[in-house]
This record gives C-alpha cells, structure tokens and sequence, in this order.
C-alpha cells in the first residue's frame, strides 16, 4: 500500500465519508455523551479501540471462516457476537485500569455494542472487499472520524448551556440543530479526493 | 435461571444453535431466488444494450477490476461485441454498471442496476438520457462540466460531480477491457 | 382491548420512541430520504422488534441474567438475518434503496431496549402488542421526517411530483444536514404538542 492510497483512505474515512456527518452511524452516543468534552474524548478513545480491534476480528472470522464455509449469511450474528464479547472485555479492563473513566463513560461503555458505527463499519469493509490492511485503517480513521465529530460537538454543546435559544428546543432538539450546522461544514468536503 | 457458568454457556450456546438452525433454513429458501434475480437484471440490462444476441459468460480474470464478462453472439452467429459488468466506487455506495460494446470497439450503452446516490443529484447518473451520451465514444473518454466541445466528451451532472467521474471511469474501465479482449488494442 | 389500545397510543405518541424516548436515531436520520424508504424501513424493524419480543419473552424465564444481553442480541440478529433473506428475494429493490441499513437494524436501540425494558418482564401477548405499538410509533415518526424530507428536499411525496417543473428543491434537505435539522425541528414540534395535550388532561 503506498502512502498515497493509506492518506487517500484516511481523508476519506475521517472527512469526506465521516461517520456521523455524512453516514450517520453513531448518532445515539454522539447525542448522549457529548455533554462534556471529556467524557467525549474518552468516548472517541473507546470507540477508536472497539472498532479497530473489532474490524481485525471479524475480517479475520470472515475470510477464514465464513467465506470458506459458504455462510455468509450469518455475517450479521457472528459479527454482533464479537462485538459484544470485545465491548465486555473492554468493560472489564477499563473497570478494573482506569476506574475513573469507567464511571464517566457509565451506561454509555455497554452501548459501545449497539453503536451502529462499529457493526456499520465491520460491514463496510465487507462490501468494500477491503484487505486486512485496508479493513484495519479504515476501521481506525472512521473511529477517528467519530473522535474528532464528538469533540468539537461536545465543545459547542459546552458553549450551548450558556446560550438563550426558545424552550422548546431545550435538549435533544437544539443539539440536533447543532449537528446539522457542523454537518453542513462537513459537506464542503465532498469530493475532496487527492489522489 | 440461575446465574452459574454451566447455565450460562448452555442458554447461550443453545440459543446461538437454534438461531444457525433458522438461519441455515431460511438461506436455503431463498438462495436460488436470490441469485436469481441477481443474474436476471444483468440479463435484462445486456439483451436492452445489445439486442438480438446471445450471451455468454466468459473468464475476466485477466482483468482484474471487471466483475463479469459476457461475449455476445448475435442471432446470425457473428461476434456482437461484449458486455462488461462492474462495481465503480460512488459517492455513498458502489454504482453496479452494465456495460454494452459492440465488436468495432465502440460503446453500444450503458446501464446501471444498481445506485444508491443522493436522491435528486447523483441519482440522475441512472437517466437514461444522460447515460445515452456513452452511446457510439470510443477511444478515451474524457469528463467536462458544461458542454461538449470533442467526440469523446462526456458532460458531468451539474451538483454530481463524484457520480459523473464514478460512471465515467466505469465505463473506461469497462471500455478498456473490452477493446483488449476483443483483440489489437484500443 | 383497553389496555391494548392505551399500549398502542403510548408508542405511536406519548412514549413514541424517537420523538419521546430519544432513541433509534441513526436509522431515522438515514433512511428518511424518501416516504416509500421511511415506510420499509419502520415496517421491517416492527416485524423484527415484535417477533423478537415475543420469543424473548416466551424465553424471559430460562436466561440467566448475566448473559441475558448477549442472548438477546442473538436472538435479534437471527431476525434480522431473515429478514435480510426474506427481502434479498421478494422485494430486491426495496433491500437495495435501504441497503447496509437492514443488517443495522440489528443495533437499532429500540429492539434491545424493549427487549430490555418490557418483553423480558411481561407476557407475551402484551410483549407482541408492545413490539406492534413501538414498531408502528418508530414507521410514523420516520414516516413524518420523511415526508418532510421529501417535500421539502425533492419536491415529491412517494415519488410523485407535487409542485411542478419550476420548483428547485432544497437538496440539502434530503442529505446529511437536512436530517439532523428536521429531526431537530421534529422533536421539539411534537414535545411541545404532547406537553400541552398532558396539561390538558390534568
């Protein structure tokens, strides 16, 4: 893989495909932990790792499992399942090294499974016949896609405690309103393809 | 039930068996119909390219980005040109391009049977009129944004830029490979 | 038949599931691109969530705790893989406009947290009637952010055109932007709407 085609797919992954602004896979944690920018981070940290590990995995079970057995149809199932067991195992780690972020990241830590972003992505490489190399990167820059969507929501979240904007759209709303303001910043990379 | 290991693993396991069991059915079921209708709708796309013609599926390992080549044998028995199909990287998904090219090397058409872009810009790459433009170019194909000036222009989609280079490139591709398989370069 | 009806109305509005509960957004904001899209996709995940719920609660008894997560989501992904199946080969075009957002359905949160929430503690009759009730409540919130959408974006309602020729329609609407803000707009709408008829009835 030259360099050119591993930045080609970066860019793409965290910007002009981000995964929350243009796919909108990993909304329901993108709207639930952005809160506070710390949290975030450690949100964006989590899933980086979730996904990139879980990417491996499930290529790795893919090829060698299911491709060979002619059972693709149970894509779905037997990726969930990895992505279950690795968030468990994660819990664990973060339960028992860095208790502080565990408490933080609270209910949200478990909700790693059903965060649409990391199934989506296990998928995505998939249909895009990615290699390992290929899958693995991927993986890793679209989690970094959601890391750098998160932050800078969170950071205009913080801003928004301060703001006076009508009741009604007090919550979800206004933060929703938010997003599609950065979403439509996002779109000015369309197209932006360098090599 | 109770919260031990034995307990656990066995719902679990049991659970994931039954689960295959359904799955397994269910394929089984639908497989046929599925590849079915998978190869009817490249059937349809190449008998509405290049009518009146048979074809038939060749090897396209020799080309590595051509999902399926078929060579195309008119009902008189000449060489009718070749149909190629393949998958080009869109903007949202991948855009599935059935591509007609008669045996002089030119484009005899051009269908897409599967896209998923942005409804109302890059879903016009499937209008037939903008895909009758392909029709009767050959050589290299060359993409402009307002109007065609040369033989081998092809005029983007105004706001669908990415779909217009995606089916573009397709097309070339496909060209490509055809005028090699049908012999003597471009 | 009272209790059923109270059931369906608390989906379908007081506890719709994406306008009150908050949840199910990623499917919502990306398949509402269009009514007929909206209309698959909620009645795809109704049939899973409600086969789901029923054979998790006929099972609700014999899961042990701890691993009642994990079962869960097995269970739930076996529906979804059927329906994948079931779509792939009676209704292609349907399974290619809703594309690699059928398998997702699988983590759509609705189905867990229904699962988790109702169908792991109640009957199964009440369960299904609970997977009907929040299954249609998610089609009609999709189905008004499309319509939305659509109006708005594409100028078109299920495909058929509504303003004539010279109507430029707002694209934006109908991609990633336009989701967010319309689902924004959406749920502030309806709160404001359910809070009053709650003070009316108090």
């Amino acid at each position: 893989m030259t360099f050119a085609s591993i930045l080609s797919l970066s860019l793409a992954a965290i910007l002009v495909q981000n995964f929350i602004f243009v796919k909108f896979l990993g909304i329901c944690p993108f709207l639930g932990v952005s809160k506070k920018t710390d949290t975030a981070v450690g949100m964006g940290l989590a899933v980086i790792f979730v996904m990139t590990v879980a990417s491996s995995v499930t290529y790795i079970v893919n090829e060698f499992v299911l491709v060979k057995l002619d059972l693709m149809y149970m894509q779905t199932v037997v990726f969930i399942l990895i992505i279950a067991s690795l968030v468990q195992f994660v819990e664990l780690f973060l339960m028992k090294m860095i208790p502080s972020l565990y408490k933080a990241l609270g209910i949200y830590l478990p909700l790693i499974t059903t965060n649409c972003a990391v199934l989506g992505v296990a998928l995505l490489n998939v249909t895009n016949q990615y290699n390992f190399i290929e899958s693995v990167l991927y993986a890793c820059m679209s989690g970094v896609g959601f890391t750098i969507a998160i932050i800078l929501f969170s950071s205009v979240r913080e801003h928004l405690e301060y703001a006076n904007y009508p009741k009604a759209f007090e919550g979800f709303p206004i933060a929703l309103i938010t997003a599609s303001l950065l979403s439509i910043a996002f779109m000015g990379f369309q197209g932006l393809s360098i090599f | 039930m109770k919260n031990t290991p034995v307990a656990m693993i066995s719902v679990l396991a049991i659970i994931c068996l039954a689960v295959s069991a359904l799955l397994g059915f269910v394929n089984f079921l639908t497989e046929d119909t599925i590849a079915e209708i998978a190869e009817a709708k490249v059937q349809a796309a190449m008998a509405d390219i290049i009518p009146n013609a048979t074809f038939e599926q060749v090897d396209a390992t020799a080309y590595p980005a051509v999902t399926k080549m078929y060579k195309a044998t008119s009902t008189s028995g000449e060489n009718a040109g070749v149909c190629v199909q393949l998958s080009s990287s869109g903007f949202a998904a991948d855009i599935v391009l059935i591509v007609g090219i008669n045996a002089d090397k030119t484009i005899a058409g051009v269908r897409i049977t599967s896209i998923n872009e942005t409804a109302g810009l890059g879903s016009k790459a499937n209008d037939p009129a903008w895909l009758s433009q392909f029709e009767g170019l050959t050589g290299t194909l060359n993409l402009v944004k307002n109007s065609k000036t040369a033989d081998n222009d092809v005029v983007a989609i105004s706001g669908a830029t990415v779909t217009s280079t995606a089916v573009t490139k397709g097309v070339q591709t496909a060209l490509d490979a055809a005028a090699d398989y049908l012999g003597g370069g471009k | 038949m009272k209790k059923t009806i109270n059931q369906i109305i608390d989906g379908l509005f007081t506890n719709n599931p994406v306008l009150v509960q908050l949840i199910g957004m990623c499917p919502t904001l990306a398949t509402s691109t269009s009514l007929s899209n909206a209309i698959g996709m909620g009645l795809a995940a109704a049939f899973v969530l409600i086969c789901s719920n029923i054979v998790i609660s006929l099972l609700r008894k014999l899961i042990p705790s701890k691993v009642r997560i994990a079962c869960y989501i097995v269970v739930i992904a076996g529906f979804v893989t059927v329906l994948d199946l079931l779509m792939q080969a009676y209704l292609p075009d349907l399974s290619v406009s809703l594309g690699m957002y059928i398998p997702l359905i699988v983590v759509n949160c609705i189905i867990l947290a229904r699962a988790e929430a109702f169908a792991s503690k109640n009957g199964v009759f009440r369960s299904m009637i609970d997977g009907l009730a929040m299954g249609l409540g998610f089609t009609f919130a999709l189905c008004l952010l499309a319509s939305m959408r659509e109006i708005i974006g594409a100028g078109t309602i299920y495909g058929i055109p509504l303003f004539g020729a010279n109507y430029q329609p707002v694209t934006m609407i109908v991609q990633a932007p336009g989701g967010f803000l319309c689902l924004g707009i959406l749920i502030a709408a309806f709160q404001v709407v359910i809070k009053k008829v709650k003070g009316r009835k108090s």
